[in-house]
């Protein structure tokens, strides 16, 4: 996530433990707010993690849109559904205090949360995360899985736009929901899903030549400092501060 | 060939069917000596790869055993003084950089974590890769996997490497490059390859399979010259060993 933001900011820096640690913390304590005088005490720590993190806005803007497609719809609904005294009347619709006030608290909750994880994982390298989560204590199962997915994915997209290109080159054109475009569809899915499953043997049988279950996996250590341990502790502290505060 | 060095290798009257098709190997009999260099040829389908499965204790065989430095191949057992890279290097390179999945098989070994960086170093400086360390593996070109696929194996420093087709999508200067490598991977070799000119260059030695069979087993130059074994068993003789009929035009 992030990947174009460097890796030597205050935030990138930080024990990627700690890390995932503070952002549940956080993230528990962001999703408990019920009340809107704490959306702003919510927003100027974001702020304060923006600046630790050095995310360009753009960057973050940019990551932001296909989230915010998702949400729009859902702040929409609650804006209109809720009960209460009328605040404005758009046609057949209305909005009322009770609706505004959800809406504004979910939004407020989701972006923050979300901002939130990106700030914190920008400039970390995947694989340091899942390191992370391996070190916090996650089965070594899922993350092995987890970083076999990130390997993959690029070697799936390639081989999906390289199916694709030969069919196009002999002729195949999707058009809407036609027969035969659907069974040009299931063809290509069909024949991606064998090959992954081939390739998924072969991948397995190299990871046990090389000694794959022998030890305990991937677990370089990991080490910070006690200043990374004091402000984990700060921010856990905040995070307790807002639940409190509702 | 020689007969007084220990073996590395050593297949007895090995025999293996997988279980929807027939034999794909039939009683073969080899053994490899310390220091050999060994090329296996032979068509599509006689049985290369799934030689190598067997004799890394991937499948069980059907009749005969294998034995590797003296003690029995066991089906699924993990013998680090074997090393194998295989044909494919998207299936080789399986973690997320370079040096991680070059620190893959040391790590496996239980070495300490200054052991596994120290030759994870030494495994990238030696095929000449140091500074594609940190790089993503899936964004390298197919001659940079086929190196780092070496460095992955020569990090658990085995006695034996097995190459599976190393050749096989490399351009001309990365198989250049790549044939000291093979030359000098590990003390003892077996590659099988269609290059039938980079195991003119390789190897010391040379099988020929065929059906599951070992035609013929010696000097490379003696085995792939001979035209009709060769063609009886659907192989060329290798262009450098043809004696040039016509001049060189200029």
């Amino acid at each position: 996530m992030l990947r174009k933001v460097s890796g030597t900011s205050l935030l990138a820096r930080w024990d990627p433990r700690y890390k995932i640690a503070a952002l549940l913390a956080l993230a528990f304590s962001f999703s408990a707010v019920s009340r809107i005088q704490t959306i702003p005490y919510m927003l100027g720590l974001l702020v304060v993690f923006w600046l630790l993190s050095g995310v360009p806005l753009a960057i973050l803007g940019r990551r932001l849109r296909y989230p915010s497609l998702f949400i729009a719809l859902v702040i929409l609904m609650l804006l209109f559904a809720g009960r209460g005294d009328v605040l404005l009347t758009v046609g057949f619709l209305t909005i009322t205090d009770s609706g505004l006030n959800r809406a504004l608290l979910v939004a407020a909750r989701f972006y923050s949360i979300l901002i939130l994880a990106m700030l914190f994982f920008a400039g970390t390298p995947l694989l340091t995360t899942i390191r992370a989560l391996q070190a916090l204590g996650m089965p070594y199962i899922i993350t092995d899985m987890a970083l076999l997915m990130a390997r993959y994915v690029e070697v799936l997209h390639q081989d999906l736009r390289n199916l694709h290109r030969c069919m196009h080159l002999r002729g195949f054109r999707l058009r809407g929901w036609s027969l035969t475009s659907l069974q040009g569809v299931a063809l290509m899915v069909a024949n991606l899903l064998l090959r992954s499953f081939e390739q998924s043997q072969r991948v397995y049988l190299a990871m046990r030549l090389r000694g794959y279950g022998q030890a305990d996996g991937l677990t370089p250590p990991l080490t910070a400092t006690p200043a990374e341990g004091l402000f984990f502790v700060i921010v856990v502290g905040i995070a307790l501060g807002l639940g409190w505060l509702g | 060939m020689t007969t007084t060095t220990p073996y590395v290798l050593q297949l007895s009257a090995l025999s293996f069917s997988y279980p929807d098709t027939g034999r794909v190997l039939n009683d073969i009999s080899m053994t490899i000596h310390a220091g050999e260099r060994v090329g296996l040829i032979g068509p599509n389908g006689a049985g290369k790869t799934t030689l190598f499965l067997v004799a890394a204790g991937f499948f069980a065989p059907t009749a005969g055993t294998v034995e590797l430095l003296g003690k029995p191949v066991v089906k699924g057992g993990f013998r680090p003084e074997l090393g194998l890279v295989f044909q494919r290097t998207d299936d080789q390179l399986f973690c997320a950089t370079v040096a991680e999945d070059v620190a893959f098989g040391p790590r496996n070994m239980g070495l300490s974590h200054e052991e596994v960086e120290r030759r994870t170093l030494a495994a990238l400086a030696a095929v000449g890769a140091e500074k594609l360390g940190e790089r993503s593996t899936h964004q390298l070109s197919e001659g940079e996997k086929r190196i780092v696929s070496i460095a992955g194996v020569l990090a658990m420093r085995p006695e034996m490497i097995i190459f599976d087709e190393p050749s096989a999508g490399l351009d001309i200067r990365c198989r250049r490059r790549l044939i000291p490598l093979l030359q000098e991977a590990a003390p003892t070799v077996l590659v099988a390859s269609h290059d039938l000119e980079l195991i003119l260059e390789v190897c010391t030695r040379v099988v020929l399979i065929d059906e599951g069979r070992i035609v013929a087993d010696g000097c490379p130059r003696k085995v792939m010259g001979d035209e009709a074994l060769m063609a009886a068993h659907g192989q060329e003789k290798p262009h450098s060993l043809v004696p040039h009929q016509l001049p060189h035009r200029h």
